[in-house]
C-alpha cells in the first residue's frame, strides 16, 4: 500500500468506527493529514472532549492521552504507540514532590501539563507553555513551585518578578540540545531570520530570541509575520509543517539534533493498526486518578 | 517512610557545584534524550588534582542528588582516586536511593569517567581503555 492508500482507509475506517483523531503538531505530516485535530496538548484533549465520536486516538505521548482521559473520562481513549512516553513528565515522582510540599508548605504546586496524571492529582493548579504567565499572574498565593521544567520556569519567573518561585531541576531533554552556538552559527548563515524558540530551552537560548513562546504561538507568529524568513527553535517536524502552510516563506531549524524521538516513535501504520482496532494502548486511570487531577486543571480553566 | 534520604532531598533541593566550566580540562555527558536524565560533567585539573568541578543535570530528583553528590566526591582529589569512583560510594553518601533510582547513581559514575577519559584523550595521556566500559546505565531503559 501506498502512504496516500494507507491514509484513505484510515480516514475511511474512522469515520465508519467513530474514532476522532488528534495529532500533536510534532507528529508527521502524513499523520496530520489524517487526524481531526491538529495542535497542542491542552488544546487537543479539549477538543476530544467536545468531539461525538467516543472513542479518541491519541497520536503524541502518553501524558497528552492521560490529559484527553480526565477531560472525556466516559470515552475510550487509545495512545497510537504506546512506547511513546515523554522524559519530561517522568522525571518527577508524587513521593519526591510530596516531600518537598511538607518543607514548603505555604507554596503553591504550580504543575507544568507535561505531568503525569498520577502526579497532577497532589498539584494545585496546572499550566501550559502558553498560559503559564497569565495563570501565576492571577493566583492569589504570590509563592510558586513550578514543576518539573526548570528553563520554562525561569521564563516564566522573569515576567512575573513579583512573585516569588521554587524549582526542581527537571526540564526537556529535546530542547535542551539546543545550544547558544547554534544560534551564533545560525544568526550568521541566515541574517534576515527572525529567530523563535520554545521556552522549555535553556535560557542562555531564550534570551537571545526574538520571539518566545509556544508551539503553537511560534506557528501562529510565523504564519502572520511579514517577515519571510524565521529560524525555528523546537521540534524540527515543525520546520517542515510550517513551510507546508506558507510555501513562499522559508524556514531553518535552529539545530539539526532538535528532534524528539517520542512524537517521532508513532507511525501511520500504527494510526492504521489503531482504527483497525488491533494497536495502541486504551488509557485506564482510576476514577480517583481522574477525578483529583482534574482538579488542578479545572483551577488552569479558572484561572486562565 | 520517605522513600527519598534527607541527604537525597537537600542535594536535589540545593545541588552544589551546579554550572558549567567554559576553559575546562575534561567534559563528559551521558544519558539520551530517552532516558531523560542528561548529566553534563566539568573538570578543571591542576597538576593532576581536581581543583574545580561543576555539573550541569536536568532529570528527576536521583539524578540531580548523584550529580552533585560525586561532584563533591572527587573535588580536590587525584584523577587517580577519582577514577575510582563507584555508583555504590555515591549511593553510600547519599544514604541510600530507591531500588528503581540505582541508575542515576550509576550514571553519575559513568558522567565522571567519561570527563576523565576526555581529560586524557586531550592531554594524550595514556590509559587502559578497559575501564571506560560502555553505558551500562541505559540498558534498562532505553538499550543503548
Amino acid at each position: 500500500m501506498t502512504i496516500r492508500e494507507i491514509q484513505n482507509e484510515i480516514i475511511r475506517l474512522k469515520q465508519e468506527k467513530g474514532i476522532c483523531i488528534l495529532a500533536h503538531a510534532y507528529q508527521g505530516q502524513e499523520i496530520l493529514e489524517v487526524a481531526d485535530y491538529v495542535g497542542d496538548s491542552f488544546g487537543l484533549s479539549q477538543k476530544a472532549a467536545q468531539a461525538s465520536q467516543a472513542t479518541i486516538l491519541m497520536c503524541g505521548v502518553r501524558f497528552m492521552a492521560e490529559t484527553v482521559k480526565i477531560l472525556s473520562p466516559n470515552k475510550k481513549v487509545v495512545l497510537a504507540n504506546m512506547s511513546a512516553g515523554c522524559p519530561m513528565a517522568d522525571q518527577m515522582d508524587v513521593d519526591l514532590i510530596l516531600q518537598m510540599k511538607e518543607d514548603l508548605p505555604d507554596y503553591v504546586v504550580v504543575a507544568y501539563i507535561n505531568t503525569t496524571a498520577e502526579l497532577k492529582t497532589i498539584c494545585d493548579v496546572c499550566v501550559t507553555s502558553s498560559s503559564a504567565v497569565k495563570i501565576i499572574r492571577n493566583m492569589s498565593n504570590d509563592k510558586i513551585l513550578f514543576i518539573p521544567d526548570c528553563n520554562l520556569g525561569d521564563w516564566v519567573a522573569k515576567q512575573v518578578p513579583e512573585k516569588k518561585f521554587q524549582f526542581v531541576r527537571g526540564g526537556c531533554p529535546t530542547h535542551l540540545r539546543i545550544t547558544k552556538n547554534d544560534i551564533e552559527r545560525a544568526r550568521k548563515e541566515y541574517p534576515n531570520s527572525l529567530l523563535l524558540v520554545h521556552p522549555e530551552c535553556h535560557p542562555s537560548v531564550t534570551e537571545k530570541a526574538d520571539f518566545v513562546g509556544s508551539t503553537t504561538e511560534i506557528m501562529a507568529y510565523a504564519e502572520k509575520g511579514d517577515n519571510s524568513e524565521y529560524i525555528i527553535g523546537t521540534e524540527n517536524s515543525i520546520v517542515q509543517h510550517l513551510q507546508f502552510s506558507c510555501p513562499d516563506k522559508s524556514f531553518y531549524p535552529l539545530s539539526k539534533d532538535c528532534v524528539c524521538h517520542n512524537m517521532q516513535v508513532t507511525t501511520l501504520m500504527d494510526v492504521y493498526h489503531c482504527v483497525l482496532g488491533n494497536g495502541g494502548e486504551e488509557i485506564k486511570l482510576s476514577e480517583d486518578v481522574i477525578h483529583q487531577s482534574k482538579k488542578c486543571i479545572d483551577e488552569m480553566l479558572r484561572l486562565g | 517512610m520517605a522513600l527519598y534520604s534527607e541527604k537525597v532531598m537537600d542535594y536535589f533541593r540545593n545541588p552544589r557545584n551546579v554550572g558549567i566550566i567554559e576553559d575546562a580540562d575534561g567534559v563528559g555527558e551521558v544519558g539520551n534524550a530517552k532516558c531523560g536524565d542528561i548529566m553534563k560533567i566539568y573538570l578543571k585539573i591542576d597538576n593532576d588534582i581536581i581543583t574545580d568541578v561543576k555539573f550541569e543535570t536536568f532529570g528527576c530528583g536521583s539524578a540531580i542528588a548523584s550529580s552533585s553528590m560525586s561532584t563533591e566526591l572527587i573535588k580536590g582529589k587525584p584523577v587517580s582516586e577519582a577514577m575510582q569512583l563507584t555508583n555504590k560510594a555515591v549511593t553510600e553518601a547519599l544514604d541510600g536511593l530507591p531500588a528503581h533510582k540505582m541508575h542515576c547513581s550509576v550514571l553519575a559514575e559513568e558522567a565522571i569517567k567519561e570527563a576523565l577519559k576526555d581529560y586524557y584523550n586531550k592531554n594524550d595521556i595514556k590509559y587502559d581503555h578497559s575501564n571506560f566500559p560502555k553505558c551500562k546505565s541505559c540498558d534498562h531503559c532505553c538499550g543503548e
